[in-house]
């Protein structure tokens, strides 16, 4: 559905240069759902742009639906559908006029794009705002007015920058719901970014992270969480005192690192946290030492990005 | 045709919005009649200026009148144009196949509608004051009206799409406003201008607009100034629609 060659683009400002994309060589199978992570200003945007035919490259090739961005972007564009960073709906119009639109643009008859529009605001919950100014809606159902739009034209391939931002998490979780349930149903190439972590964890099966302008790591979100760090697992000490002598025997456990006591508790990253915890329990008993309870937490994505980067993506959201 | 389905398209989307607040279109409408209610009787008063035919001066200030009224409907519509941009709307639309001209086509298209409906009214209302219509004149001079709404809304666009923030299209506009309207000679005729400012009153697409008007309004129908009066807002426009084109092709959002 998507396949590039070295897809860089660089940005003149003023007397500086800017490697907004420094060569991505990206692969998309029809029906996959992929995200794109990375921090702010990492070059995930302007990927998109490139993709979608809105900006040109500067360096690589790309074929997007079967068709050339740099030699063909108007097979590319009636191919595909884009939901961008920012609403594109605009203050002034109603809702269904907005779709209809947006229907006709993609080159669909009047009576068409009208009978869509209607489908389509009445799957996403939107009929009753049909006859509204855009203005009036609230976020969420703005930027499902977005998916709308990005829908008219039933694209096989669906792009979506940073889709639910600046909404609640009701509005969130109900936006995905209508961008998976869609998916469902026509199996739809979806490529997104966006800032909440759960959610590529939850819908994307195979995320591509990308840093500075290049792709640092891809694959599933377990594969890359078990490539890197490992789970990390917490024994709370009913004894505070017992806590040195509870790291030493955590740390005799194979595989386990990052050994950190705490106040009442000692955590440790190992592979296979769930097998490992019976173990380190036995030996804490057999220790003599009480115990409280015990954690595993899986690693998240941020921890991947972390042990990759040495930073946090979640440093710069705001 | 893609480009005529998509301009009509975009015509439909831009009129729909701009129709439910016609206050703007209300008051381009009232301005012209209150110069020619306030402003006209101290023309009338000074009498005898070269330039002004003497005996009738609504036939002499109204076609000034109905340019001013295009310049006000027309030219700043680059404003909101980047107002699209600058939103996600642009985008979105850039992201459809739909025709990159079309964009700009249907924009011009809704101006130059209103225009023609505005300049009717205004003459129609103008009657009762003295206003005389010239059978085949009028309605040429109505179409001479849309070149100008027409040329004027392409390059208000081309320069809204150059100047990517909204203060330079303001800045540019206040720089150009004064200028262009008093050399335009709406008001007052450009023959009192000393020789420079006649000069530059050459130059300004308004003028020969003015002069247009005031030509087929007093049915010279084959005169030069009717002839300019669409020849060089015509070559105006062009100028606008290749750049805007150009810049349309190349627009980043
Ligand atoms: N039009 C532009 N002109 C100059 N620099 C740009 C432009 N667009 C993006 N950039 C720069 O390119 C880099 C990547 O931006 P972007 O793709 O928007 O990142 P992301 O979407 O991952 O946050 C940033 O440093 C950004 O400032
Ligand atoms: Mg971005």
């Amino acid at each position: 559905m998507i396949h590039t060659t070295g897809l860089a683009r660089r940005f003149h400002s003023g007397r500086q240069t800017v490697h907004a994309v420094r060569g991505v060589d990206i692969d998309v199978a029809p029906g996959e759902v992929v995200g794109l992570l990375g921090p702010n200003g990492a070059g995930k945007s302007t990927t998109l742009r490139m993709l979608t035919t809105l900006l040109a490259p500067t360096a690589g090739s790309a074929t997007v639906a079967g068709y050339d961005i740099r030699t063909d972007p108007l097979a590319v564009r009636r191919r595909i559908g884009s939901i961008g960073q920012g609403n594109g709906s605009f203050d002034g119009l109603r809702t269904r006029e907005e779709l209809q639109a947006q229907g006709r643009f993609y080159g669909l008859d009047r009576h068409t794009a009208r009978r869509r529009a209607d489908e389509l605001l009445q799957r996403l919950q939107l009929s009753g705002q049909a006859d509204r100014d855009v203005a009036k809606l609230s976020g969420g159902q703005r930027r499902r007015l977005d998916v709308a739009m990005g829908l008219i034209h039933r694209p096989p391939l669906l792009f979506l920058d940073e889709p639910s931002a600046g909404l609640d998490p009701h509005s969130r979780s109900n936006l995905w719901e209508h961008v998976t349930g869609m998916r469902a149903e026509h199996g739809t190439t979806i490529v997104m970014t966006t800032h909440y972590l759960e959610e590529v964890d939850a819908a994307a099966q195979r995320v591509i992270i990308i840093d500075h302008g290049r792709i640092i790591a891809e694959g599933t979100p377990d594969q890359l969480k078990s490539k890197v760090s490992g789970d990390l697992v917490t024994v709370e000490l009913a004894d505070p005192g017992d806590r040195s002598a509870a790291a030493t025997i955590a740390a005799g456990i194979p595989t386990a690192h990052e050994v950190a006591p705490g106040r009442d508790a000692v955590s440790f990253r190992v592979s296979h946290g769930d097998t490992v915890t019976p173990e380190i329990v036995r030996a804490l008993d057999a220790a003599g030492i009480r115990l409280r309870g015990t954690q595993v937490q899986r690693p998240t994505l941020d921890d991947v990005f972390l042990s990759l980067t040495g930073r946090s993506l979640r440093e710069d959201h705001g | 045709m893609s480009l005529l389905t998509d301009t009509g398209a975009v015509f439909v989307r831009d009129t729909r919005s701009k129709l439910r607040t016609p206050w703007p279109y209300m008051e381009s409408m009232a301005d012209p009649l209150l110069l020619l209610m306030l402003f006209g009787p101290l023309v009338a008063a000074l009498g005898g200026i070269p330039g002004i035919p003497a005996g009738n001066t609504m036939q002499w200030f109204v076609p000034g009148m109905l340019v001013l009224m295009v310049f006000t409907t027309s030219a700043f519509i680059g404003a909101g144009f980047q107002e699209e941009r600058g939103s996600g709307a642009l985008e979105r639309m850039l992201v459809t196949p739909v025709n990159r001209f079309a964009l700009l086509a249907g924009r011009v298209l809704r101006v130059v509608v209103v225009v023609v409906i505005q300049a009717a009214v205004v003459a129609l209302a103008t009657v009762p004051f003295g206003l005389r219509l010239p059978p085949i004149a009028t309605p040429l001079a109505l179409l001479q009206l849309a070149v100008l709404a027409a040329a004027l809304g392409t390059v208000s666009l081309a320069v809204g799409l150059a100047l990517k923030s909204s203060y330079a299209f303001w800045g540019v506009v206040s720089l150009v406003y004064t200028p262009i309207v008093v050399t335009s000679g709406a008001l007052l005729p450009m023959e009192l201008a000393p020789g420079w400012l006649f000069a530059i009153s050459r130059v300004n697409p308004l003028a020969h607009a003015v002069e247009g008007q005031r030509a087929l309004f007093a049915a010279d129908v084959t005169s030069t100034a009717a002839l300019l009066g669409f020849a060089v807002p015509l070559l105006f426009g062009l100028v606008g629609a290749v750049l805007g084109t150009q810049s349309m092709r190349r627009v980043r959002v």
